[in-house]
């Protein structure tokens, strides 16, 4: 796409010797700036430096009068450079450029000062600083406002083809809509089968549907989706490109049968001698080394764990339609796409982390993924609900919310949002079917606030008789001899501190980013909260964006959330990721490397620097592939001789803004002063 | 005959500002009342009426009987609540942060002052008789050596002990 990216040099008003004009609007933003910094002070200020034309303050320069203005003073005054003292440019460096757009002048000769986020919010209580702060911020702005070229917005082709990681809810959704839309999706998933999360669950709150029964349909539909190639068993090793033209490497893992030979009729795994414990049961029951995940399976193809695997040759002793293939090896495949839909989920939290309650040491402390495949029809024990212990039926279950979240002690100060359901829901599960049950749930807030989920929290209480105690457990003693378990908890509504025998005591172990979440951020160059989930672009705004143009988040890998809203997020990000493919091309930012060829002598120190291949030498001088370079400044940063510049942020332009930061009004007011001390 | 008087706690935002300006109670306002020191607490289940969640309560709303009473007193200083406490309050020391200010405003029970007494006199929380040291001997102990009271002395003199015990501290 290198031609599409290729710059016109030419503005289309603005010419390069043309003695800069600049125009300075110092922005109230209400109260936000003005509560702290004199805003007429500071465009009193502006209005003496040297090529400030005009100099203005108003209550809100990103009002509909407010870009008015400075429309009218482009024509007015002729203006050709523009400067706002405002908010952050995140904010509103889009609507600024859009205006000088409108009035006829590049937007790329527009500047805007922080003097909200970087000054008048960080200094509330220093007035007058924060004043003198907002005049340095904007002499700075119309230092490099004098160097501002315009600039061409490259349009680039959108491949009309979408990536989607992970297979689980969300992933599945996303796909299915972007493959309605009519685009084609690659769906990646790391396990052998589609499903996720969601596929180990039981039954799921507050409808009580089985989880698998309203899963897998979905999970049918994507495998027959003509727009919809799902690639399992697989993860992405490499991506590469931006948004219309991302190069994705992905390794399909070797399954050691053949996808398309398996009839999934499972006589291999009768016939293989080797078990191990199965994760999708959260290792609580056993699989052979051939096998899988669970019985809907998409697509039903059986795999061979590699580490688990004698060699013995009894499966392909017995497989008919001959799918075995112990010398298949890994595969790259290599996609082009126009976006990406992150799906990758979450992963529980390890219940270890917490000694106090004993999970991995005491027998019958279960988590709430475990609960889910002990009560489910298709799990380790059949649906039926036994004691790891000694097999038996519990009596008295105790359900201990938030393990895991809400506690700094581990890091997860963040609340898991599905926990207090997801335990109500399998409360209920268990007096169902044990009336005569005692069913106690701990917890410190019930937060029930989706629909239908106060009513089904009521019921708990009222029709189910479920005993909620307000206080999280101290501690869990077990009784050695009969391995029941004593809670220790004060209910704080009494004040009063029980000791509390149970026979089984289930974890809400919470949601933590995916194990493998630092792996994703690294491909996708993604940023994380402090949660350590992805980042949104907008926690408001723009909800599933990333700040990475052409990527998407869907599900929990954004933050904790339930099925609904993890479906409706998905259903967003796969019509946020449409806009650019229907589109067929978008802008990009043209900010990226170019060489000033006289100045180059052939180091190739820039080449070694960069960190993306961007850069070759072609006739001994530095040659800059625009097409695929970031614009991260490192070549421009490294290189001796100022050969190397990024657009938009060229020497010049930089060392004026530093200049003007360290040595105040220097082509200003100032000029004697300078004078004197050179 | 005699009437009936509402009996209302007063509460008052001071309280909770001097706690946090003492060493270890900096973090008191975070606690969500979660109850999980009080249920970790191993001098609770000998005294129902010491409960560090609730004193911790009492404390953030400035209930005014917090510095009068004996309950901060009881805590053993044992640290459990404080490892497992999910929101990191620090609970044992937010109870040294009490008994700090209560001291300065010469509020300490009477019977820790006889304890505190009796450091100051003799350099030990109690006198060692003789039938101290005869029990000692049956476990085959060594005895016990008699303290140099006059160092004692010194020490505390050296200190703010004779004041806070005074009540004088608040003063200042």
């Amino acid at each position: 796409m290198a031609e599409d990216k290729e710059k016109g040099e030419k503005g289309t008003k603005n010419e390069e010797k043309e003695e800069p004009r600049i125009g300075v609007y110092v922005c109230h933003c209400g109260i936000n700036i003005a509560g702290v910094v004199d805003c007429k002070d500071v465009a009193e200020y502006a209005s003496k430096l040297k090529n400030v034309v005009v100099a203005r303050d108003y209550k809100y320069m990103c009002s509909d009068p407010g870009q008015q203005l400075i429309k009218d003073d482009i024509k007015e005054h002729k203006l050709n450079r523009i400067v706002v003292a405002a908010c952050s440019p995140r904010m509103h460096e889009p609507t600024f450029r859009r205006a000088l757009e409108e009035a006829g002048l590049n937007p790329f000769l527009f500047e805007q000062a922080n003097i909200r986020e970087h000054d008048s919010w960080v200094h509330m209580k220093q007035p007058k600083e924060a004043t003198e702060k907002a005049k340095d911020l904007t002499r700075m702005a119309v230092a490099r406002a004098r160097h501002l070229e315009p600039q061409q917005k490259p349009k680039v082709k959108v491949e009309k083809a979408a990536l989607v990681i992970g297979g689980g809810v969300a992933g599945i959704q996303s796909a299915l809509d972007l493959a309605d839309m009519g685009f084609k999706v690659y769906l990646v998933e790391k396990t052998p089968s589609l499903g996720g999360k969601m596929a180990q669950l039981d039954k799921t709150f507050p409808t009580m549907d089985c989880s698998a029964c309203i899963l897998t349909p979905k999970m049918v539909d994507a495998a027959r989706h003509e727009n919809i190639e799902i690639i399992t068993y697989a993860e992405v090793e490499e991506v590469d490109g931006y948004i219309g033209n991302f190069k994705v490497k992905i390794r399909k893992r070797a399954r050691q049968v053949l996808e398309d030979k398996c009839t999934g009729c499972g006589l291999c795994a009768e016939a293989c001698p080797v078990e191990v414990p199965n994760e999708f049961d959260q290792g609580l029951g056993v699989r052979k080394a051939i096998y899988v995940p669970f019985p809907q399976a998409v697509p039903l193809v059986y795999t061979i764990d590699d580490e688990a695997c004698l060699g013995c040759g009894m499966c392909e002793a017995v497989c008919g339609p001959e799918a075995i293939d112990y010398d298949q090896k890994d595969e790259i495949l290599e996609l082009e796409v126009g976006t990406i839909i992150v799906a990758t989920g979450f992963d529980q939290f390890d219940a270890t982390r917490k000694p106090e309650y004993g999970y991995g040491r005491y027998e019958n402390v279960i988590t709430g993924l475990e609960f889910e495949r002990l009560v489910n029809a298709s799990g380790p024990t059949g649906g039926k609900l036994l004691r790891p212990s000694d097999g038996k039926e519990p009596h008295r279950i105790g359900f201990i919310l938030c393990v895991g979240s809400r506690d700094a002690k581990v890091g997860n100060p963040y609340c898991s949002r599905v926990c207090c359901m997801y335990s109500i829901k399998n409360a209920r599960l268990y007096k169902e079917k044990h009336p005569e049950a005692e069913v106690y749930i701990f917890y410190m807030d019930i937060r029930a606030y989706g629909k239908g989920y106060e009513e089904f929290y009521r019921q708990a209480q009222e029709e189910y008789g479920i005993k909620f105690i307000r206080g999280r457990p101290g501690e869990i003693v077990e009784d050695p001899k009969t391995k029941n378990l004593l809670v220790r908890v004060e209910d704080t509504l009494l004040g009063l501190p029980l000791e509390v025998e149970l026979d089984l005591v289930v974890l809400a172990a919470g949601m933590e980013p995916a194990r493998d979440s630092d792996k994703i951020q690294r491909l996708l160059r993604l940023s994380r909260s402090a949660d350590g989930f992805f980042s949104e672009a907008h926690p408001k705004l723009r909800p599933v964006d990333t700040l990475t143009d052409g990527i998407y988040l869907a599900g929990t890998c954004q933050g904790p959330k339930d099925i609904p809203d993890t479906v409706a997020q998905a259903s967003a990000a796969a019509a946020r990721a449409a806009i650019p493919m229907a589109k067929g091309e978008v802008e990009t930012e043209p900010i990226v490397a170019f060489v000033r060829k006289e100045l180059c002598i052939g180091c190739r120190i820039c080449e070694r620097t960069c960190d993306f291949g961007v850069i070759t030498m072609v006739d001994r001088k530095a040659h800059v592939n625009e097409a695929i370079c970031k614009g991260c400044g490192a070549c421009a940063a490294a290189c001796p001789t100022g050969a190397m510049q990024v657009r938009h942020f060229t020497d010049e332009q930089i060392y004026a803004m530093i200049e003007a930061a360290l040595r105040g009004d220097v082509e200003e007011g100032g000029k004697e002063e300078v004078k004197a001390e050179a | 005959m005699e009437k009936i008087q509402p009996k209302y706690r007063v509460v008052s935002s001071d309280l909770v500002k001097k706690i946090k300006q003492e060493p270890g109670g900096e973090f008191i306002s975070r606690c969500y009342q979660c109850g999980t020191c009080t249920a970790t607490c191993v001098v609770n289940p000998f005294r129902d009426d010491f409960n560090p969640r609730k004193i911790i309560r009492m404390a953030v709303l400035g209930v005014d009987r917090v510095l009068e009473s004996l309950e901060p007193w009881y805590c053993a200083v044992c640290y459990l609540c404080t490892e497992r406490c999910p929101r990191d309050v620090k609970p044992a020391t937010v109870l040294m942060a009490i008994k700090n200010v209560a001291a300065k405003e010469g509020k300490v029970p009477a019977a820790f002052k006889n304890i505190n007494e009796n450091i100051a006199r003799i350099g030990r929380l109690f006198e060692i008789d003789d039938f101290t040291n005869f029990m000692r001997e049956d476990m085959g102990l060594p005895p016990i050596e008699p303290i140099d009271e006059e160092e004692v002395k010194k020490l505390i003199s050296g200190t703010r002990f004779e004041k806070i015990m005074k009540g004088e501290e608040s003063e200042k």
